[in-house]
């Protein structure tokens, strides 16, 4: 059995739904960073394999992969230390119970 | 040389000047406090007030004798008219008024052509005013000298008033400053040399009266007299402005004196006229615009053209075929030819073109030569307004009740305000003005004078307060000027002015004596048997009396006699007018009456009222010697230089020279055929020593001689059996209707007093009811507007406005609530967007 496009894309499916599930459902702030991360990587992989099954799209997927990654570096960097911040704050990382900002 | 006439200037200003310098010693809007100038500065440092205001007074009387010898001498020089006048007049331009003139077809309007006229000020000495400067000052002097002893109480800080019960600053230094400026004042007013400014004197010494008479200002009785006095002062005022309205407006000039100089040419030169400056008339009198000059400043004379040199020019105005306006002179024309000085400066007469072509007015645009007129009746008008002023003034009847209240005021000012000087102002001016009154406005002067002399008269036989006595008889006595000056008798008239102030300031000073003696008792009823302590004084009033009444030889008998002569021959030269001629005959009798009466109850018999006599003590000093100076004065009038012969009295001849030219001619005017004997009667005074025989022939004038002394005896006769016993006083209904002055008062109260409450009233009730209601309906209406608008406003205009805000704060509770700050909610919502965003664009690209 050949590893075709259509693989790639429902595997990068399957991690998406995964990883927005995580982001919706988590508690723990770092769950819901763990669903962003896998969702971002969801794009990358479609990205990577648009670039393999698409001569003309070759680099151009892989730069953009890179930069998926990282986007998902710095994203991780910055969410972490809000995340640090508001336990320092409320002693806690549950973002149930971060509804200050509610009208 | 300095001019003469600015000596007189000097001497009237003197004492202006002086009460205006008192005015700070006297501070009269510091009366109110305690800390008045005497309290703070000392008695002494106030009686410099009394001692500047005789200064003053004393210096001008001094000017006056010097003026008048210097005068004397003018005349005898010999100059011609106008180097005689011209030193002892000047005028300045005080305000210039565009000439109201008749335009086109005798529509009243502003002429722009017509020059503009100036209104002077300026001062005239004529022999008149050197009279009187005379007589005023030094019966003032007198007086003041007195006022400086008999006021002297004043000077104290504080003063105790009887009659008001009341403690008071004292007001000697007021007393002069006024006393002062008011002197002054009544010298400007004979100086002055036009109708305004005597118009403005006349104001100042009503004024200086008003606040004199109210001097007790913390007495009800005085306040309301200044007062009254006033007012009625006004009455006469109106009148008199009415008549100085009609003369300025169709004669253009209130000037007293024709002013002429010198005509000068392009460089300045003098124009000469055979050797004489040659002059042009720059201003006209009155009198020279209302009566004919004899000529032209080029010396053509008037008569030629029909009208009579020193007459007033009567016409008829017809309009010829050709529309010119053209003046005939007629016997009793309904118009009186005013002339203008642009007609005499210039030649207006044409011989060739007939007897009256020169009297042609040019139908427009007439200025220069053509002439104007004024009817008849309006001058009439004029002169009856401007006596209406004299009846203000003179108190003459109708407005004769103030004088009498008057008497409210301190001693001396009755003296020389309410009997010599003030009162003779309204004398004063009708012999000024003598040439500009037509024969019916003298007729009427006249009756009113008569009438006045005898209510003054029957008045002062019963009155008890001795001042209000002796105002009545200046009442009596200025009516008989007047009648005097209504007959043409018009030296007499001011002889008598002159007699009657001197004797009447002696009566006034020694009644305020006799008053101040007696703890202020005025009541005649109280006081008598006087003779033996004040015996000098009892003496002095003896003089005063007897003058007054026409003791011959005495001051008053002369004047008195002249004037009685004059009314009899004009009443007997036609007898409709005989009354004015008994009357005055009459009342001669009631004043021997009332003076013997007057003198009798305080000086003869004995004390009725030993209470207020015991303390009386006869005074020296002052007191006695400035009576004494008055009866001088009043003897140097008459008996200079011979007693036994007015006509050659120093002071008659001055009166008889400047007595206007038309004084003869209007009693002509009046009684149909000759006054001759009019004349002659006025002329002959003191002819009582001629043989009897003489007497005879004298006519009218004989005859008024005898019936003036037997009525002089009858009536002192009559006077002393009636009150020679002591305890007589007059009572009775008519008695009473007598000492109120016939109820005059009652009658202007309910003639013209309640008349006016009434119509004050009724529009009171005018303002009140409709003006009022037409206002407060107004606001009510408004009201009521402004109420619907208010309605408006706060239900639809704030109402729109908070349902508004209500409404968007509505939905903002509403759309709070999506703010639910869940993170993972909007997540969800956000993804469910996208997926249905997604489902729906997959469906429609299908």
């Amino acid at each position: 059995m050949t590893i075709t496009l259509v693989h790639y894309l429902v595997l990068a499916a399957i991690l998406f739904v995964a990883g927005l599930v995580c982001l919706l459902v988590k508690r723990n702030a770092i769950g819901v960073l763990i669903g962003v991360e896998l969702m971002l990587n969801a794009g990358g992989l479609n990205l990577a394999a648009f670039a393999r099954f698409n001569r003309s799209f070759e680099l151009d997927g892989q730069v953009f992969t890179i930069f998926v990654i990282v986007l998902a570096a710095a994203e991780a960097a910055i969410a972490l230390a809000i995340v640090l911040n508001y336990y320092n704050n409320a002693t806690s990382i549950d973002i149930e119970k971060a509804q200050e900002l509610q009208g | 040389m300095i001019d003469p006439g600015l000596l007189y200037l000097v001497a009237a200003s003197l004492p202006v000047l002086a009460g205006l310098a008192l005015v700070w010693l006297s501070r009269p809007w510091r009366h109110d406090h305690h800390d008045y100038d005497t309290a703070t500065r000392g008695e002494r440092h106030v009686r410099w007030a009394g001692y500047l205001a005789v200064a003053s007074i004393g210096i001008s009387a001094i000017l006056c004798l010097i003026g008048l010898f210097w005068y004397l001498q003018y005349q005898q020089s010999g100059r011609d008219h106008f180097q005689n006048v011209e030193p002892w007049a000047a005028s300045i331009p005080w305000l210039s008024l565009p000439r109201l003139g008749f335009e086109g077809k005798g529509n009243l309007g502003f002429s722009p052509d017509a020059p503009g006229v100036d209104l002077r000020l300026g001062y005239h000495v004529d022999t008149l005013t050197t009279v009187l400067f005379v007589l005023i000052t030094l019966v003032a002097l007198c007086i003041h000298l007195y006022a400086l002893r008999s006021m002297r109480r004043e000077v104290k800080a504080e003063v105790y008033d009887v009659l008001a019960k009341v403690h008071r600053p004292g007001r000697y230094a007021w007393f002069f400053t006024v006393f002062s400026f008011f002197t002054g004042v009544m010298l400007h007013l004979v100086l002055a040399d036009n109708l305004l400014q005597i118009f403005f004197c006349w104001e100042l010494v009503g004024l200086c009266s008003y606040f004199l008479i109210g001097f007790y200002q913390e007495q009800r009785i005085a306040r309301q007299a200044s007062i009254k006095a006033l007012i009625m002062n006004r009455v006469g005022d109106a009148g008199f402005l009415v008549g100085m309205a009609i003369l300025w407006t169709f004669t253009g000039t209130l000037s007293l004196v024709t002013v002429r100089q010198e005509e000068r040419d392009v460089l300045g030169n003098v124009v000469m006229d055979e050797g004489q400056p040659k002059r042009r008339i720059d201003q006209l009198s009155l009198t020279d615009t209302l009566r004919t000059p004899a000529s032209d400043t080029h010396g053509e004379a008037f008569e030629e053209k029909g009208a009579q040199a020193g007459q007033m020019c009567r016409v008829t105005a017809t309009r010829s075929a050709s529309g010119k306006a053209k003046l005939d002179v007629a016997e009793a024309g309904p118009l009186v030819v005013v002339w203008n000085q642009e007609t005499l400066n210039s030649h207006f007469h044409k011989p060739d073109r007939g007897r009256f072509d020169a009297f042609n007015t040019k139908a427009k645009g007439g200025h220069g030569k053509g002439l104007r007129t004024i009817p008849y009746w309006l001058l009439g008008l004029a002169g009856v307004g401007l006596f209406l002023g004299c009846i203000g003034k003179s108190a003459q009847v109708p407005l004769q009740t103030w004088l009498p209240d008057a008497m409210a005021g301190p001693t001396p000012v009755s003296a020389l305000v309410h009997s010599a000087t003030m009162v003779a102002a309204g004398v004063y001016l009708m012999a000024r003005l003598f040439p500009i009154l037509i024969p019916e406005v003298l007729l009427i002067i006249a009756y009113i004078g008569v009438f006045t002399t005898f209510y003054g008269a029957t008045c002062a036989l019963v009155q008890a307060d001795v001042k209000r006595l002796l105002a009545y008889s200046t009442l009596s006595q200025l009516g008989l000027m007047m009648g005097a000056i209504g007959v043409g008798g018009w030296s007499m008239a001011l002889f008598h002015l002159a007699t009657h102030a001197c004797c009447k300031a002696l009566l006034f000073l020694g009644v305020g004596t006799v008053v101040d003696s007696c703890n202020s008792v005025q009541d005649i009823r109280r006081l008598g048997g006087l003779r033996h302590q004040l015996p000098v004084h009892a003496g002095l009033m003896l003089f005063g009396c007897l003058s007054l009444a026409g003791l011959p030889l005495l001051p008053g008998w002369y004047s008195k006699d002249g004037i009685l002569a004059t009314l009899v021959s004009f009443g007997s030269l036609d007898l409709k007018h005989i009354l004015l001629a008994i009357v005055p005959l009459v009342t001669t009798l009631l004043t021997a009456v009332y003076l013997t009466r007057f003198w009798w109850l305080i000086f003869a018999g004995t004390p009725r009222d030993e209470s207020v006599t015991t303390n009386a003590h006869e005074q020296t000093g002052l007191l006695r010697w400035s009576l004494v100076a008055l009866v001088v004065l009043a003897l140097v009038i008459v008996w200079l230089p011979h007693p036994l012969s007015m006509e050659n009295s120093w002071f008659v001849r001055l009166l008889h020279q400047s007595e206007p030219a038309s004084v003869r001619d209007e009693s002509n005017l009046l009684i149909n055929g000759s006054n001759e004997q009019l004349v002659s009667g006025t002329f002959k005074g003191a002819s009582w020593l001629r043989p009897v025989s003489e007497i005879m022939h004298l006519g009218p004038h004989g005859l008024a001689n005898i019936l003036a002394v037997l009525a002089l005896g009858i009536g002192i006769g009559l006077g002393w059996w009636k009150y020679r016993l002591p305890s007589v006083t007059p009572d009775g209904a008519v008695a009473r209707f007598l000492e109120d002055g016939w109820r005059w008062d009652v009658v202007l109260q309910r003639c013209f007093v309640t008349p006016v409450k009434l119509l004050a009233q009724g529009l009171v009730m005018l303002d009140r009811w409709l003006w009022d209601g037409i206002v407060h309906a107004i606001v009510y209406l408004t009201m009521l507007l402004a109420r619907a608008e208010k309605q408006f406003d706060d239900h639809l205009i704030d109402g729109l406005v908070r349902q508004t805000s209500r409404a968007t704060h509505a939905a903002g509770l509403a759309l709070r609530r999506v703010q639910t700050g869940s993170v993972q909610l909007y997540l969800i919502l956000t993804a469910l967007a996208v997926i249905s965003i997604g489902a729906l664009i997959l469906m429609l690209l299908r």
